[in-house]
C-alpha cells in the first residue's frame, strides 16, 4: 500500500466514523431529520450523474423517485405487506420501468432527450395524481407505519420508530447505493460509459453496442433513485406528488453540475453543499432561489468542472507549489476527461 | 350533445391556438439562432403579463400603449441576460440548461418578491361579449386572438421580407458560413433573444385580460411552447404556427371534455413526436 492509498483509506475511515457518530454529535431531531435528507438527496444526485455518465442528460429523474416511493408507500399501507419487501418490489419495478423507457427514449440525444425526459417526469407526477386507488391522487398517502423491525433471534432485533434508527437505515442504503455506483463507474463497463460520453460515434464504430450500456446505465440509475423514493418516504411517513416537480429533477441535474461530474464524489459534493448552505439561508427563505441560482450559474459558467473541479485544480496548483518549494520538476496529473459541462 | 358545445371548444382552441403561436414563435427563434432553449421563456411571458398588469394599473395608460411597453421591457430584460450569461454558455449544451434553470428561479423568485404571490385579475380592460350562433366569445379573447394574429404576420413579414430577417435565417442555417459572408453574428444572436423574448412578453400581456397573472404562471408556458416547437419541427416557423393551433384546439377539446387529464397533453405530445418523428410536422431533418 503506497503513501496515497493509506491517506486515502485514513480519510475514509473518519468520514465514516463522522458518519457513525452524526446521531451523537447532532441531538436535535430536526437537525438529524435533515442531515437525513441530505443524504438522500446525495443518493438522488448520485444515481443522477450515474445515468449522465454515458452522456444522457436527464431532467425527469424525480419520475423514478416518485416510481419507487409510491410503489412502496402503497404495498405497505393498501395491501400490507412487509416494508422489505416492499423495498424490493418497488426497486426492481422501477427499474424495470427504466428499462421499457431506456429502451424507448435513449436512441434521442442531446437536448432533445432532456426535453422529453422532462416530459416524463412530469407525466409520471400527474398519473399519480390522477390515480385515486391505490395512490391517493392530489392527497397522497399519509400516516405510513415506520418500516419493519428486523428481528433475527439471538442474533439482533433492531425498531425502526426512532429517528436516530431511521437515520442509520438511511445512511446504510445510501452507502450501500453510493458504493454500487462507484464501482460500477470505476469498472470496464464505467470506462465505455466515459467513451460513449466523450463520443458515441466513435463508440459505436468501434463495435461497442451503445444503447446497451445506455440503457444499463439508465436502469441502474433509476433504480436508486428508486431506492431514494422508498427512503424518503419511509423517512417522510407520507408521499404527495408535490413532492416530485419538475423543480426537484432540476434540483438534482444542479447537484450534479454544482459539484462537478468526474467522479462520483461531485454530485455527492454538491448535494451536501447546497443542502447545508440551504438550512443556513433558512432566515432569508423566500431569498433562497436566488442565492441558488446565482451559485449554480456561476458554478456552470466559471468553473470548469465544478467544485470537484476546483478543488482538483488547487490540489495540483498546491502539489506544483510544494514541489517547487522542495525543488522537484512539477507533477502533471490529469483527472480523467470527462467534464459534464462540455 | 349540441352542435354549439362542440363548436365552442373551436373558438376558444382557435383563439388560444393563435396567442401560443407568438410564444413558440419565439422559443423557436431563439434555438434557431442561438442553439439555446431557453428554459426560462415561460417566465419571459409572465414579466410581460406584470408589465401589462403594472403599466396600465399605475401609470393609468391605454391598454395598447402598455402592450408595446412590456415588449420593450421584456425585449431589453431578454438582451441583458443573453449579453450576461447565455452568451457565455453558448454551445455547451448541460450548460445552457442549467443557465436556464438558475435564471428560471431568479426570475421566478424575484417576481413573487415583488408583485406577491397571489393571483391577479385585470379583467375590466374589456367588458363585453359577442355572441354568434350561440357561441360567446368575450371581448378581451377577440383582442387577444386579433393582436396575436397581427403579430404574428408581422414576425413572418420580419423574418421572410426584410434584410434583419435574411441575416436571422441565415446564421439559423449556418453559423461559420453566416459569419464568413459579413454577417455580425453576435449582434443578430442578441437581437433574435430579444425579439424572442419580447415575443413570450407580448403573449403574456395579450393574456393577462383573460387570465389570472401570478409569478408561477411560466412553468406551464415553458411546457406548452416546447410541445409546439416539438409538434411543429423544432426551428420551422410554419411549424410553430401549425403546432400552436392544434395545440390550442386539442386543449381545448380535452379541457372540455376530460378535465384534469388534459394537462398531460403538452407532455404526451412531446413524448410521442420525439420518439415517433423527431423532425415534428414540419421540421428538417437534423
Amino acid at each position: 500500500m503506497n503513501a496515497l492509498n493509506c491517506k486515502r483509506a485514513i480519510l475514509y475511515t473518519l468520514v465514516f466514523v463522522f458518519l457513525l457518530l452524526i446521531p451523537v454529535l447532532f441531538r436535535n431531531p430536526y437537525h438529524l431529520g435533515v442531515i437525513t435528507f441530505m443524504l438522500i438527496n446525495a443518493l438522488f444526485a448520485a444515481s443522477c450523474w450515474f445515468i449522465m455518465t454515458t452522456g444522457q442528460v436527464t431532467l425527469g429523474h424525480a419520475g423514478f423517485a416518485a416510481i419507487g416511493g409510491y410503489l412502496s408507500a402503497a404495498l405497505v399501507a393498501r395491501y400490507g405487506i412487509g416494508s422489505w419487501w416492499s423495498l424490493l418490489i418497488a426497486m426492481t419495478v422501477t427499474g424495470i420501468v427504466a428499462l421499457i423507457i431506456g429502451y424507448i427514449t435513449l436512441r434521442i440525444k442531446g437536448i432533445y432527450f432532456i426535453v422529453a425526459t422532462l416530459a416524463l417526469g412530469e407525466v409520471i407526477r400527474v398519473v399519480f395524481g390522477a390515480w385515486d386507488d391505490p395512490f391517493g391522487g392530489l392527497v397522497g398517502i399519509m400516516n405510513l407505519p415506520p418500516p419493519n423491525r428486523i428481528d433475527i433471534p439471538g442474533l439482533l432485533a433492531i425498531g425502526f420508530a426512532s429517528k436516530v434508527s431511521l437515520y442509520y437505515l438511511t445512511l446504510v442504503l445510501v452507502l450501500i447505493g453510493m458504493l454500487v455506483m462507484h464501482r460500477l463507474n470505476r469498472s470496464p463497463m464505467g470506462l465505455v460509459c466515459n467513451g460513449i460520453c466523450l463520443e458515441d460515434d466513435l463508440a459505436e464504430n468501434v463495435g461497442i453496442n451503445i444503447m446497451k450500456y445506455k440503457i444499463l446505465a439508465f436502469v441502474i440509475g433509476a433504480t436508486f433513485a428508486g431506492m431514494g423514493g422508498v427512503l424518503y418516504t419511509y423517512n417522510l411517513g407520507s408521499i404527495q406528488p408535490s413532492s416530485f416537480t419538475l423543480a426537484q429533477s432540476a434540483t438534482y441535474l444542479v447537484y450534479v453540475a454544482v459539484g462537478g461530474g468526474t467522479y462520483i464524489l461531485g454530485p455527492i459534493l454538491g448535494a451536501l453543499v447546497l443542502n447545508t448552505l440551504s438550512e443556513f439561508l433558512r432566515p432569508i427563505n423566500e431569498l433562497e432561489p436566488i442565492v441558488f441560482a446565482l451559485i449554480l450559474i456561476g458554478a456552470v459558467l466559471f468553473l470548469n468542472n465544478g467544485l470537484i473541479g476546483l478543488v482538483l485544480m488547487l490540489q495540483r496548483r498546491f502539489r506544483d507549489v510544494t514541489a517547487h518549494i522542495a525543488g522537484r520538476k512539477a507533477t502533471a496529473e490529469f483527472p480523467r476527461s470527462q467534464n459534464l459541462n462540455g | 350533445m349540441t352542435f354549439e358545445t362542440l363548436l365552442q371548444p373551436l373558438v376558444y382552441g382557435l383563439q388560444l391556438g393563435v396567442t401560443y403561436i407568438l410564444l413558440a414563435l419565439g422559443l423557436t427563434v431563439i434555438f434557431s439562432i442561438m442553439n439555446v432553449v431557453n428554459l426560462a421563456h415561460g417566465e419571459f411571458y409572465m414579466m410581460g403579463a406584470f408589465a401589462v398588469l403594472y403599466v396600465t394599473g399605475l401609470l393609468k395608460v391605454n391598454y395598447f400603449l402598455a402592450l408595446m411597453a412590456s415588449v420593450v421591457v421584456v425585449a431589453a430584460i431578454g438582451i441583458f441576460f443573453e449579453r450576461v450569461l447565455y452568451r457565455r454558455a453558448q454551445g455547451r449544451v448541460v450548460a445552457t440548461v442549467i443557465v436556464g434553470i438558475g435564471l428560471m428561479w431568479m426570475l421566478q423568485t424575484a417576481a413573487q418578491l415583488l408583485f406577491g404571490a397571489q393571483p391577479r385579475g385585470m379583467k375590466e380592460v374589456f367588458q363585453g361579449s359577442v355572441s354568434f350562433l350561440n357561441v360567446n366569445l368575450s371581448d378581451s379573447r377577440i383582442a387577444a386572438g386579433l393582436i396575436s394574429m397581427i403579430l404574428v404576420v408581422g414576425v413572418y413579414v420580419l423574418i421572410y421580407r426584410t434584410k434583419l430577417g435574411k441575416a436571422m435565417q441565415a446564421v439559423a442555417q449556418d453559423r461559420e458560413a453566416a459569419m464568413s459572408l459579413g454577417i455580425d453574428v453576435g449582434k443578430v444572436g442578441t437581437i433574435g433573444f430579444g425579439l424572442g423574448c419580447g415575443l413570450a412578453g407580448v403573449a403574456g400581456g395579450v393574456m393577462a385580460p383573460v387570465f389570472f397573472v401570478e409569478p408561477t404562471m411560466g412553468t406551464t408556458t415553458l411546457i406548452k411552447s416546447l410541445s409546439i416547437i416539438i409538434l411543429g419541427g423544432v426551428g420551422s416557423i410554419p411549424g410553430a404556427a401549425l403546432g400552436g393551433l392544434i395545440l390550442g384546439v386539442v386543449e381545448s377539446y380535452g379541457q372540455t371534455f376530460l378535465g384534469y387529464s388534459a394537462t398531460t397533453f403538452p407532455f404526451l405530445i412531446i413524448l410521442l413526436v420525439l420518439i415517433f418523428k423527431r423532425t415534428g410536422l414540419m421540421g428538417r431533418a437534423a
